[in-house]
């Protein structure tokens, strides 16, 4: 019964706020009869209300998030399972007190700033650098799994943007301009649309109650 | 388009939704397309519960409060329909996020998903800012903390060619959706599944087997048929007026 109880608690309180928003932000000024309806009850309020407790809340997970990886990597540094993945967690834990303790101890910010410059950046950049590897060595492993069309027209295209783009590959340029316009651009926005239906479906559903990825 | 207009269109799109939603409700339930990536899933989790090993789910670049936000919300569906069979034997489940607001949903997804089977919960959950950072760090932690094979989820780019394919230098197993087109193209070229468009969305009805979630993607593909035979129509009336 406590269970019943909560889940229709928790969807009451979604569907309420949900809808509360939803009416907030969508019914704007110059909407006649729907404007004076909303803006006669205190949509708007109480929408603003519900965002700003969101965004506090939101603030709220970045501090879960900072105790969960201290927490996570402190547990894996004393009981993990293979010995690089306790280096790992060791590197992490180090990597976070350093750069806390040269926040606090230059007020000027340099000590962070050179950090981030000398030491985040460069790794971001090679990690860059490795998708690049990661993608070249993906495209030549995928017939090897097996040939099917799908996959044969993938590497087929690929490689016509591939060439193209190298100076002795001109005469491709003209197929590869037609691969953009058409089957690219085209497959791409029903792509999209697809995702932005499902996503709108989903939405409503949560909004109406129908949907609970939440609690129970 | 002016303010009022777009707001009207809006109004009038989520009354279709609606309708649509309201009519695929009263309709017999339609059978699902096959979506091969998502029957590997089961046999993730058999041999996760065969090994005791944890089964990996990452989800990246998605938010609670922001556009991601639905995403978000299926994601946690994921999570929980990939716990329900992990807790059928009473295997660890390992979930990665990088964005913290996802991590109270994602535990809760876990407790409920080993609820289910009134199993011991495993409630670990791992932060990893930044896109880059969980595709790095994931890229090491699944043979670091010998996962059976990795669930990817979420709006991946070109990052996700890192873990993928870390994942198949150590002939680990891989299943990947993601939202965005570089990310699609990724996972379609390095991983054993992946799931393309709006199918990320099939996942949990296809999973579950819930009559309320297989009307949700019935509800999408016809909303999807509306949506072409509204474009054909559009494409003829202005080739037929020369608009």
């Amino acid at each position: 019964m406590r269970l019943r109880l909560n889940v229709v608690l928790t969807s009451t309180v979604v569907t309420a706020v949900g809808l509360i928003v939803l009416i907030g932000l969508l019914v704007g000024e110059d909407l006649g009869l729907l404007t004076q309806l909303v803006n006669a009850l205190p949509f708007r309020a109480l929408a603003e209300i519900a965002l700003r407790l969101a965004v506090v809340a939101a603030a709220l997970t970045l501090l879960i998030g900072v105790l969960n990886l201290l927490l996570v990597n402190a547990t894996r540094l004393l009981r993990g399972s293979t010995l690089s993945a306790k280096l790992g967690s060791l590197v992490v834990l180090a990597a976070f007190l350093v750069t806390i303790f040269a926040r606090l101890a230059d007020s000027s910010g340099a000590s962070y700033r050179l950090l981030q410059d000398g030491v985040l950046l460069p790794v971001q950049a090679s990690l860059s650098g490795l998708v690049l590897l990661a993608l070249v060595w993906g495209a030549m492993r995928l017939l090897a799994r097996g040939v099917t069309w799908a996959r044969v027209l993938f590497v087929l295209a690929v490689l016509v943007v591939l060439v193209s783009a190298l100076p002795f590959g001109a005469p491709l340029a003209e197929a590869q301009a037609w691969l953009w316009r058409v089957p690219v651009s085209g497959g791409a926005r029903g792509i999209l649309i697809g995702i932005a239906l499902a996503t709108l479906v989903v939405g409503w559903r949560v909004l109406i109650g129908q949907d609970r990825s939440y609690g129970e | 388009m002016t303010n009022s207009t777009m707001q009207i269109v809006a109004v009038l799109f989520l009354l279709v939704v609606f309708m649509a939603n309201a009519l695929v409700r009263r309709r017999a339930q339609a059978a699902q397309r096959p979506l091969p990536a998502l029957d590997a899933l089961p046999t993730l989790a058999s041999q996760s519960i065969e090994g005791y090993q944890p089964l990996h789910v990452a989800v990246s670049q998605v938010a609670l409060g922001n556009r991601e936000t639905v995403l978000a919300l299926v994601g946690a569906e994921f999570i929980y329909e990939s716990a329900r069979m992990v807790a059928l034997g009473d295997a660890p489940m390992l979930v990665s996020v990088s964005d913290p607001t996802i991590l109270p949903l994602a535990r809760d997804a876990l407790r409920r998903g080993y609820r289910r089977h009134k199993q011991r919960t495993f409630l670990s959950v791992r932060w990893y800012p930044t896109a880059l950072g969980l595709a790095a760090a994931v890229s090491a932690l699944q043979r670091d903390d010998r996962v059976t094979g990795s669930v990817f989820f979420g709006e991946y780019g070109a990052e996700l060619a890192l873990p993928l394919a870390a994942a198949a230098r150590h002939r680990q197993p891989t299943i990947a959706a993601s939202a965005r087109l570089e990310g699609q193209a990724v996972a379609f070229a390095l991983a054993d599944g992946c799931l393309l468009g709006e199918e990320l969305f099939a996942a949990a009805g296809y999973l579950s087997q819930d009559s309320g979630q297989i009307n949700r993607t019935t509800t999408i593909d016809v909303l999807r048929w509306l949506v072409i035979v509204g474009v054909v129509v559009w494409f003829i009336a202005a080739r037929i007026t020369g608009a």
